[in-house]
């Protein structure tokens, strides 16, 4: 059997298919991953001028450049209206999912690789390196969120967008994983493949990298996709309080840019913002969940 | 001289409520290609035995405090860690209880046999260890065997899950194999494939076995000798037939009578056979006999004396101040 077939044939995978709801959200994960595919391959997120012809603007301002018509209605032109400084606020929708894939990915990403070496490395060893490490942890999770985040912004306040989230949602993030896969560790431990695979010859470091943390990998992909929505949901929330993205389109900063003209009764970016990050929330939301049970072991 | 020595063995365990001796000093050989049966009830201290030699006892809570174990010739409580990994696997061998949790299930039955045969053959290449692996999937009569290689531990049955078990265990042809309860969790008809399959092994490779179990009916199968432990000590040993025909230890007398037997007779009313009593907590070892409360034979000095070995001149020997077989 091909290895695409036996995949097919899985029991996660078979799981997983039955679901409709699943499958739905499956699709709409794939519709914006194509959108930012799109913006990735067309340059779309090169917010800086070209330096050698400063006149000239970048791909993406042309995108989504002053078109003249400040705060347009939504129309047949302009799905959703313009903003105040005249660009076409759908396109800077389709723009911010750039923003948001990378916020997500690269922050789920480190997130997820600090987590699993921490946790792996406290729960096999136990000891003083557990007490190390709970220590680090309880000590980063005790320290309010905001105060945080309002310290890494400041220290990366000069460098380009994105930098100072990853460092501030990395440094935060990890702790889920690191906990969950802790636990799982500790029980997976005592597990006679463990035992086995040291009666055999092997080294407690090579048996805690190659049998038993790969047995946590499904606790991973589940913490991959919820840390994925717990950035973007987060950069939204920095960048209205003047702390996130700068330079780049974002739902965050349309959100915000918003919240004025909600009080002209000017709607259009309010809704497209909020309703494409909703949307692609609560896809990954339900995905989640798909994942969970077709990885869950005890579902059988 | 014996492929393997233990001598006074003593492996203790830090509890929350104090240290506990899981063997008090127990000693035995097994001889190159031979068969031991090492029989008792559960916590009697079987696997710690076993674990000790490898030293897989974790090290908190638990250490070797005590005694010598000479294997070819060399202590292993003096090795350092790195050279007990080289044994591991290579020379000394363990194949374990609960086949379904021995094997890692999130790698293929190929990785899992060659991993031994990498890491302790490094000198053979990719093709050669899958034709090793090939090689022992078929001694141990897997069916389809380069299907099955190619599998999860999943798609395979109890009973050839306990066969790759066997042929990692083997792959590297060590000299002594420890089984602990290998057919425990296995039913009657595979244990029996199994232990035929243990013994033509043992013919080709000439493997030493360590056979851990609490079934007297297996030791009478498949081994030459039988060490019987209670509590932490050997309390019999000695070859097999003389053993079961003629027990001397009340504790080893009282295990052969309460084995069910197919030829009782189904009259109501009869009853099975039990040792009275339980087994005392190794927090609260009895001065004396640890047998002492459970003996019909007792008398007061087992209240006081703990008995020591006694060997006798048919090679079996025995812990106890009245045995109770025939002369």
């Amino acid at each position: 059997m091909s290895v695409l077939a036996k995949w097919r044939e899985s029991r996660a995978v078979r799981k997983f298919m039955r679901d409709k709801a699943a499958i739905a959200s499956l699709v709409v994960i794939g519709a914006y991953t194509l959108i930012f595919l799109w913006t990735v391959f067309t340059n779309l997120d090169a917010d800086h001028v070209n330096s050698k012809k400063p006149q000239e603007l970048s791909w993406l301002q042309q995108y989504t450049k002053d078109t003249g018509e400040a705060h347009a209605s939504p129309s047949g032109k302009y799905w959703l209206g313009t903003d105040r400084l005249g660009r076409d606020i759908t396109k800077r929708v389709l723009v911010s999912v750039n923003v948001a894939f990378k916020i997500g990915l690269v922050t789920a990403f480190i997130a997820c690789f600090i987590g699993l070496i921490m946790g792996g490395l406290a729960g096999y060893f136990g000891g003083w390196v557990d007490l190390v490490i709970t220590w680090i942890y309880s000590v980063f999770s005790s320290i309010p969120y905001i105060v945080l985040l309002l310290l890494i912004a400041a220290i990366f306040r000069e460098s380009d967008g994105l930098t100072g989230l990853y460092v501030a949602f990395g440094v935060s993030f990890w702790i889920g994983p690191a906990r969950v896969v802790r636990g799982e560790i500790m029980k997976l431990k005592e597990l006679e493949y463990v035992q086995a695979a040291i009666a055999m010859g092997n080294s407690r470091i090579v048996v805690l990298f190659k049998h038993v943390i790969p047995n946590t990998m499904h606790l991973i992909f589940v913490y991959f996709s919820l840390l994925f929505i717990g950035a973007i949901k987060s950069e939204v929330i920095l960048t209205f309080l003047g702390l996130g993205v700068k330079g780049m389109p974002s739902w965050g900063l349309m959100i915000s840019d918003a919240k004025a003209e909600i009080t002209s009764g000017i709607w259009g970016q309010m809704l497209g913002a909020s309703l494409a990050l909703f949307v692609l929330v609560y896809a990954f939301n339900i995905f989640t969940d798909a994942l969970q049970d077709a990885l869950d072991p005890k579902h059988q | 001289m014996s492929l393997l020595q233990v001598k006074d063995l003593v492996t203790e365990f830090k509890t929350d409520q104090g240290v506990v001796r899981a063997l008090r000093g127990i000693s035995f050989d097994i001889k190159a290609g031979e068969t031991v049966g090492l029989v008792g009830e559960s916590g009697c201290g079987k696997s710690v035995s076993a674990r000790s030699i490898m030293r897989l006892i974790p090290n908190p809570p638990g250490k070797i405090s005590e005694g010598e174990i000479i294997f070819d010739g060399k202590d292993v409580l003096k090795m350092s860690e790195k050279e007990m990994r080289a044994i591991r696997g290579n020379k000394i061998s363990m194949i374990f209880q609960d086949p379904m949790t021995s094997l890692n299930p999130v790698l293929r039955i190929d990785y899992q046999l060659e991993e031994v045969l990498a890491l302790h053959q490094p000198n053979l290449s990719k093709a050669e260890r899958r034709q090793v692996a090939l090689d022992m999937m078929k001694k141990v009569k897997i069916p389809s065997p380069e299907q099955r290689l190619r599998e999860y531990p999943h798609q395979l049955s109890g009973g050839m899950r306990q066969r790759v078990m066997i042929a990692i265990a083997l792959a590297c042809r060590p000299t002594l194999l420890l089984a602990d309860e290998p057919t425990t969790a296995l039913d009657v008809t595979v244990q029996a494939q199994i232990l035929n399959l243990m013994a033509e092994l043992r013919e080709d490779i000439g493997t030493a076995i360590l056979l851990i179990t609490h079934d007297l009916g297996v030791v009478a199968e498949v081994c030459d000798r039988v060490m019987v432990m209670y509590l932490g000590e050997v309390v019999e040993s000695g070859p097999v037939e003389q053993i079961f025909a003629n027990p001397q230890h009340p504790y080893t007398i009282s295990l052969m009578k309460s084995i069910p037997k197919i030829t009782a007779s189904r009259k109501s009313g009869e009853r099975l056979d039990t040792i009275r009593g339980v087994v005392p907590s190794l927090h609260n070892v009895p001065k004396g006999c640890s047998f002492r409360e459970r003996c019909d034979f007792a008398k007061e000095v087992c209240d006081t004396d703990h008995p020591e070995l006694k060997e006798t001149t048919n090679g079996t020997c025995y812990r106890c101040f009245f045995p109770q077989g025939q002369s």
